[in-house]
């Protein structure tokens, strides 16, 4: 309980160099809420308008956000190219690494063959016909906050270094 | 413990939230306010307990909660500055039949709103009338009137 003095002839418990400090303290927090708001419009603190980041090696395209949520399911967009010796699949792989970090709710289209190896794993899709490339969308959602660095590839081939930071 | 730790978060941001918004922010609590309240917690309740449904994650949410209320309300009987940083302190808005317009400018006051509680509060329905006119903690305005004369103490 705060102490009462007497106070310009009334007990009161005002204090008012202290009540200028928060004035200060309460305009400066006024600019921090607008500075949240333009992040997130922005997209410095989850999807906004320049969150999401390609990187392409070769014949693979990852695209993802910089920054997610924690337990919040985002879209990892991954285009690729079949290999001239295998024109009718295409595949890709992924780190243990990422996948510790993440649990997949969803990929589509699905794949026709998940294939666990060490260290790695790797789904494999059909290719449409005519059409060398194929998106696949992987819907993941992020099981731990902090850092989320990992990394996507094909056989022989392409590497794609995913870094992203989950704000808990 | 992931609950707990959300609760004592969210607990936090609240309170930062609302303490920088000021006193009078939600204080006359329209009906818009009031679903803007509802908005609020609505949007914090999946912060608290993300998608644990059960009663035992409600349980510790709730005495999370009010864990945390009980030992801050233990610290500011302990400490006077804790219970200024936490719930700020009053402010004279009037002072001896004076307007400090300054501070009504600062805590986004203006005569009218001195006038509504001096009105309700004490039938008072000019300016002038009014002795003392005090922004609490709650953000209500306490008023004085000149016609009630408190029994003044010299300041020490």
């Amino acid at each position: 309980m705060a102490k009462l003095h007497v106070s310009h002839g009334i007990q009161l418990s005002d204090d008012f160099p202290f009540t200028r400090k928060s004035w200060i303290v309460e305009r400066a927090g006024w600019g921090l809420l607008i500075a949240v708001l333009v992040a997130a419009l922005l997209g410095g603190l989850g999807p906004g308008l320049f969150s999401r980041r390609t990187t392409a090696s070769g014949s693979l395209a990852v695209e993802y956000d910089r920054f997610g949520h924690f337990k919040t399911e985002e879209t990892i967009t991954l285009r690729l190219t079949s290999r001239p010796e295998d024109p009718d699949r295409v595949s890709f792989w992924i780190d243990e690494s990422f996948l510790d970090g993440v649990s997949i709710e969803k990929i589509r289209p699905h794949p026709l063959e998940v294939r666990p190896e060490e260290g790695r794993t790797t789904f494999l899709f059909a290719a449409p016909p005519r059409h060398a490339s194929v998106t696949v969308r992987i819907d993941v959602v992020p099981e731990r906050p902090g850092p989320l660095a990992g990394r996507f590839g094909q056989a022989k081939g392409s590497l794609v270094d995913v870094r992203q930071f989950i704000y808990p | 413990m992931e609950i707990v730790l959300r609760c004592i978060a969210i607990y936090a941001v609240v309170w930062v939230v609302f303490r920088i918004s000021g006193k009078r922010t939600l204080k006359d609590l329209t009906t818009f306010d009031f679903v803007l309240l509802l908005i609020i917690s609505e949007c914090t309740q999946q912060g608290l307990v993300g998608q644990n449904y059960s009663i035992t994650g409600a349980t510790i949410a709730v005495a999370t909660l009010v864990t945390v209320d009980i030992l801050l309300s233990l610290l500011k009987r302990r400490f006077d500055k804790v219970e200024k940083v936490l719930d700020n302190v009053p402010v004279l808005l009037i002072e001896r039949g004076r307007l400090h317009r300054d501070r009504l400018k600062k805590e986004r006051v203006d005569e009218a709103d001195i006038l509504v509680s001096a009105r309700q509060m004490h039938g008072i329905s000019r300016i002038d009338a009014i002795d003392y006119a005090i922004l609490e903690t709650s953000g209500t305005i306490s008023i004085i009137p000149k016609a009630y004369q408190p029994e003044r103490v010299e300041s020490n």
